[in-house]
C-alpha cells in the first residue's frame, strides 16, 4: 500500500495498493491507484506479469487502464496501455534497467479536450559497492519533456534499517531522502522529496509478505 | 612481518626524491596548493593569511598521530570529518603507527592526503603539551620573525593624478582623489615558542593611504596579539586581536568559512574556540580578551571585545558597516573609526568520545543606531544598536553515520538552522548530505557558515556531496546544491532558485605527473533588466564550465597547463563563451637557494559573465586569485631567494595586457589609461 502526498496538499495526493503472486515460470501481480479528489480524479488499474530468464535478464509488462472523470461532462473517460520493464544482469555488482510507461502514446480525446497521457522511456543502472551500499542512475525523457536525470544511493546502515539518498534534475533539482524499516514480514518505507520551490512531497509505503 | 613489509613499501611509494628540499617552501607550496583547491573559481575574497598563519603554525608544531584529538586533526581544513574519524579510530584500533606512512593504511586517504599531511604531522611518542614552561626556555628556544612586504602599481591610477607632488601633506584638489602615495607597505613581527605561545605585532598601509602628512600619521591599521595554550586548567588564553570560532558558525564565525569547493565532503566549520588574529583584514577580528577553560570534558570559553569600526555616521545613526579597510580619501577618512562596537560572549562545550554538544552566547553593542536605508532587498536586515544571538551545536556518532548540526536564534527570535551527516559506507565512497535554512530575518554580525551567498541569511537548500576512489590513482568528487531565497536579494527583486553541479576527476599518474578534469554548471535567476515590468521578472543565468588541469616535474623543472571554457547565458539569449589557457614554468635552483615561477597566460572572455579565476604563485602571506575578463594576456616572474637560514627574499612582477582595443583599465580612482596594468611585490623575511 502507498501514500504519496505532493506538496503537502491532499488534492494532489496518490493512494495505490498493490498485491504480487509468485509462481514457477512466472511472477503476476494486481494494482490500482487513485489520484485526485471528487472534481477531478484519476484511476489506474493494472494487471503485471513478470518472468526471470536464466538469472541473465527479467522482463515485466504491466496492462493498464487508465480513467480520468471530466466534471464538465459529469463522465469518466478511458484508455488502455501497457508498461514494460527489462531489466540486464550484466555482473554481480552491475544491472541495466529500461522502463516505459504508456509508449504508444495513448491519449484521451473527449469533445472538448484531448487529454494527453505521460508516455515516459527511462534507463537506469544499478551498481553493488558492496551489499549493503547500492548506487542507482536514471535518465527518464517523456516524450513532450525535458530529460531528467536521477542519482542515488541506497544504504543498509544496520540490518533492518536502510537509508536511501538522492536527486533528479530536470528544471529543478530536487533532492531526495528515504528511510525504510524491516520487521518481520512488514516493511515500511518513508521518502520525501524536497522541491525547492514547491516544497515536500512525502511518500509512505507498506509491504506485507505473505509465507516464506 | 607483514606490517613491516607494508611499511617497506610505504616508505619507498611516499619518499621524498634524495635531493634534500626547502621543507619550509615545500610546506609554503602544501599550503597554497591546498588554499588554490578551497577557492577553485571562486569570486569571493577569503582572507589568505589566517589560513596560512594557522597551517604554518600547525607545520611548526605539527600534530603527534598518536596522541591527537579529533580538536587537533580537525586544524587540517583538507582533512574530512570521515577522514578525522578514520585516523582516530586506526589508532584506537591497531595501536601506534610506528611511521606516518603507516597512514597509507587508513581507509579514506591517498597518497594526495598524505602528501599533504606530511608537512603537519608526525607519528610519536612524547606529548609535551602540558608541561611547565620556564622563561629561560622561551627566550632561548622562542623563535622571532620579521616581514617587510611592499607592493607598488607601475602605471599611474586616476586617484593619484592630482596629488601635488611638491607637497604631499597638502590636501588633494578633489576630495574623491587619494592622499596617500601608491606604496602598499605593511611590517609584521611574529613570536612563537612551541605552540604554547604565540604572539605578534601587524602594521598595514594600503596603496592610497596617508603614511605621514596632515590626515594621517603613521601606519593606517595596527594590530597585536598574544596566545598561551595549555597553561594548567587554561586551554587558551588571547589577549589584543583574537577571533572566536564555535560551532558551524551560524552563531560566531568572523573566519573564513568553508564552502563549496573541489574539497566537497568539508562543508562544515571546525569548532576552533578562540584564537589570535594575525591578518591584515581590517573588519573580521575582535579585540580585547578571551580565555577558554578546560574542566574534565567540558570547554567554558568566555570573551569581551571593544573596538571601533567604520560607518557612514550621521547624527547618531549610520547606514551600513564599512569593511573594506581602505582609508585613501578624504570621504573614506571621515568614515574611519566612527562607531564603537562591543561584543562579548561565551561558550560551553561538552565533549565525549562519541558526541559533542555546544552552546554559544553573544551580545553585540554600538553606541550608534545602525539603520539601513530600507530597499525591499534588505528589508528584513539588523536595525538597532544591540543585538543577542544564541545557538545550540552537535556532533553525533550513530553507527558509521557522522550527524552534525547548529541552530541559532537572535533575539528577534529570527532562526537558522544547518543540519547534516558525513558516513563512508564502504572503503572507496565517502558521502555528505546538508540541508539549511537561514530565515530572511536572521542577519548577525559574526555568522558565517555554509552558504551559496557571503550572507547567512535568506536562503534554504540541500547539498550532496560524493567521493569516489573505485582505483588506485583514481578519484571522483562531485556535489549538487539545490537552493532557494525565499526573499529578493540584490539583484534579484523576486524569491528565487538556484542549482549548482560539480564533477572533478583526479588522476595521479605517477608521483610526478598529475591531473583533473573539472566540469561545473550553476544556474540562477537575476532581474531582467530590460522587462520594464512593474512587477519584476527574473530570469535564469545558466554558466557552465570545464577545465583540465596538468602538472608534471622533470628533474628541477615543473610544468603547469591549464585549459579552461565556459560557457553563458542569459534566459533564453544566445550562449556567449569564454576561453583561457595557462603555461607555468617553475625551476628550483638548487643548490642555490633561488626558486622562480614563470607564467604565461592567455584569456578570451569577451563577456563580463564568461569571466575567470585563476590562481597564480604568490610572494609570502599573499594569495592571488585575479579576475580576467575581456581579451588579453597576463604573464608573470615570481623569485623566491633564501639568502641564508635567517634571511628570505620575495619577489613578483606581473602584467595584465588587454588585446580588445581599450582605452583604459579599470574604474573609478583605480583607473589606469591605456591597456596594460602591471604590479609588483617585494617581501622580505628576517628569522632571529
Amino acid at each position: 500500500m502507498q501514500y504519496e502526498n505532493r506538496y503537502l496538499l491532499s488534492e494532489l495526493s496518490t493512494k495505490s495498493v498493490q498485491f504480487a503472486l509468485p509462481w514457477d515460470k512466472v511472477n503476476t501481480g494486481i494494482s490500482f491507484s487513485y489520484f485526485g479528489y471528487s472534481m477531478y480524479h484519476e484511476m489506474l488499474t493494472g494487471i503485471n506479469f513478470a518472468r526471470n530468464f536464466s538469472d541473465k535478464f527479467a522482463m515485466g509488462v504491466q496492462f493498464d487502464y487508465y480513467t480520468a472523470y471530466f466534471s464538465a461532462s459529469n463522465s469518466y473517460r478511458s484508455a488502455l496501455f501497457p508498461q514494460i520493464g527489462l531489466s540486464i544482469r550484466f555482473s554481480p555488482v552491475f544491472n541495466i534497467g529500461f522502463h516505459t510507461f504508456n509508449p504508444f502514446q495513448t491519449n484521451i480525446i473527449t469533445e472538448y479536450v484531448i487529454k494527453r497521457l505521460p508516455s515516459v522511456f527511462s534507463l537506469g543502472t544499478e551498481y553493488f559497492f558492496s551489499r549493503e551500499f547500492v548506487w542507482r542512475t536514471q535518465v527518464d525523457k517523456e516524450v513532450s519533456s525535458n530529460y531528467r536525470i536521477a542519482m542515488g544511493f541506497e544504504y543498509q546502515m544496520v540490518q533492518n534499517i536502510n537509508l536511501k539518498f538522492g536527486a533528479y534534475g530536470s528544471e529543478y533539482l530536487v533532492p531526495c531522502l528515504g528511510i525504510g524499516f524491516k520487521t518481520g514480514a512488514f516493511l515500511f518505507d518513508l521518502n520525501c522529496e524536497m522541491h525547492p520551490l514547491l516544497g515536500v512531497c512525502p511518500f509512505a509505503e507498506i509491504k506485507y509478505r505473505f509465507g516464506k | 612481518m607483514k606490517r613491516l613489509f607494508i611499511y617497506l613499501i610505504l616508505i619507498i611509494k611516499c619518499s621524498c626524491p634524495s635531493r634534500a628540499q626547502d621543507v619550509t617552501s615545500v610546506t609554503e607550496q602544501t599550503i597554497a596548493v591546498i588554499f588554490d583547491q578551497y577557492v577553485a573559481e571562486s569570486d569571493e575574497t577569503i582572507d589568505y593569511e589566517t589560513f596560512y598563519d594557522d597551517l604554518m603554525t600547525c607545520s611548526m608544531n605539527p600534530v603527534n598521530l598518536n596522541k591527537a584529538t579529533q580538536e587537533e586533526l580537525e586544524k587540517l581544513p583538507f582533512l574530512s570529518d570521515i577522514q578525522v574519524e578514520n585516523i582516530l579510530s586506526y589508532v584506537y584500533q591497531h595501536g601506534p603507527m610506528q611511521t606516518i606512512y603507516e597512514l597509507q593504511l587508513v581507509e579514506g586517504l591517498d597518497m594526495t592526503d598524505i602528501r599533504r599531511m606530511l608537512p603537519f604531522v608526525y607519528a610519536g611518542e612524547a606529548n609535551d603539551s602540558g608541561k611547565k614552561i620556564y622563561w629561560n626556555d622561551i627566550l632561548k628556544y622562542g623563535k622571532n620573525e620579521l616581514y617587510f612586504r611592499l607592493d607598488k602599481g607601475l602605471e599611474t591610477k586616476e586617484g593619484y593624478r592630482f596629488l601635488p607632488e611638491e607637497d604631499v601633506n597638502s590636501l588633494p584638489t578633489q576630495t574623491k582623489n587619494y592622499i596617500g602615495n601608491q606604496l602598499y607597505n605593511s611590517l609584521k613581527y611574529r613570536f612563537h615558542y612551541k605552540d604554547r605561545i604565540l604572539a605578534g605585532i601587524t602594521a598595514e598601509k594600503d596603496a592610497g593611504e596617508q603614511f605621514w602628512g596632515s590626515n594621517h600619521k603613521g601606519y593606517d591599521f595596527y594590530s597585536f596579539h598574544v596566545q598561551f595554550n595549555n597553561f594548567g586548567k587554561f586551554k587558551t588564553i588571547v589577549l589584543g586581536d583574537f577571533r572566536a570560532n564555535f560551532g558551524q558558525g551560524l552563531v560566531l564565525h568572523p573566519e573564513y568559512s568553508i564552502g563549496k569547493s573541489s574539497f566537497v565532503l568539508n562543508v562544515t566549520s571546525r569548532n576552533s574556540g578562540l584564537k589570535k588574529y594575525s591578518s591584515t583584514d581590517e573588519s573580521n577580528f575582535f579585540r580585547g580578551g578571551g580565555v577558554t577553560l578546560q574542566l574534565r570534558k567540558f570547554d567554558l570559553s568566555v570573551f569581551y571585545s571593544n573596538k571601533m569600526i567604520d560607518g557612514d555616521t550621521v547624527n547618531g545613526t549610520f547606514s551600513t558597516i564599512i569593511k573594506t579597510g581602505y582609508h585613501r580619501t578624504p570621504d573614506e577618512l571621515n568614515k574611519k573609526s566612527t562607531v564603537n562596537q562591543q561584543i562579548m560572549g561565551g561558550n560551553v562545550t561538552y565533549t565525549n568520545m562519541n558526541m559533542q554538544v555546544g552552546i554559544t552566547g553573544v551580545h553585540t553593542l554600538l553606541n550608534e543606531t545602525l539603520i539601513p536605508s530600507r530597499t525591499v532587498y534588505n528589508y528584513f536586515y539588523f536595525s538597532g544598536s544591540q543585538q543577542s544571538t544564541g545557538g545550540v551545536f552537535y556532533r553525533y556518532r550513530l553507527y558509521k553515520l557522522n550527524l552534525f548540526g547548529e541552530t541559532g536564534i537572535t533575539d528577534h527570535a529570527a532562526m537558522a538552522t544547518l543540519n547534516g551527516c558525513t558516513f563512508n559506507p564502504v572503503s572507496q565512497v565517502s558521502m555528505v548530505f546538508l540541508q539549511r535554512y537561514y530565515s530572511p530575518r536572521f542577519d548577525t554580525f559574526y555568522a558565517s557558515s555554509f552558504s551559496e551567498t557571503s550572507r547567512v541569511n535568506n536562503e534554504t537548500g540541500y547539498y550532496l556531496g560524493v567521493e569516489v576512489r573505485p582505483f588506485s590513482k583514481w578519484k571522483f568528487a562531485a556535489y549538487a546544491d539545490s537552493y532557494r531565497f525565499p526573499w529578493p536579494k540584490y539583484g534579484i527583486d523576486a524569491p528565487s532558485v538556484g542549482k549548482d553541479y560539480f564533477l572533478q576527476t583526479d588522476y595521479s599518474v605517477k608521483r610526478n605527473v598529475a591531473m583533473y578534469w573539472r566540469i561545473k554548471f550553476e544556474e540562477k535567476q537575476t532581474n531582467l533588466t530590460s522587462s520594464g515590468a512593474i512587477m519584476p521578472v527574473e530570469v535564469p543565468v545558466q554558466k557552465s564550465s570545464i577545465r583540465y588541469n596538468l602538472t608534471y616535474s622533470i628533474g628541477n623543472f615543473t610544468f603547469k597547463n591549464v585549459l579552461e571554457g565556459n560557457l553563458s547565458r542569459q534566459g533564453s539569449s544566445t550562449w556567449t563563451h569564454g576561453l583561457m589557457a595557462i603555461q607555468d614554468l617553475s625551476y628550483d635552483f638548487t643548490p642555490i637557494l633561488l626558486k622562480i615561477d614563470f607564467r604565461v597566460q592567455f584569456f578570451d572572455a569577451v563577456n563580463y559573465e564568461n569571466r575567470f579565476y585563476s590562481y597564480e604563485r604568490d610572494i609570502l602571506y599573499a594569495f592571488s586569485i585575479p579576475m580576467y575578463s575581456g581579451l588579453g594576456s597576463r604573464y608573470y616572474l615570481n623569485m623566491h631567494y633564501d639568502l641564508n637560514k635567517n634571511v628570505s627574499f620575495w619577489f613578483k612582477i606581473a602584467q595584465t595586457v588587454y588585446a580588445d582595443d581599450r582605452e583604459s583599465v579599470s574604474s573609478g580612482n583605480e583607473t589606469i589609461s591605456g591597456n596594460r596594468k602591471t604590479d609588483i611585490r617585494f617581501l622580505v623575511k628576517w628569522r632571529f
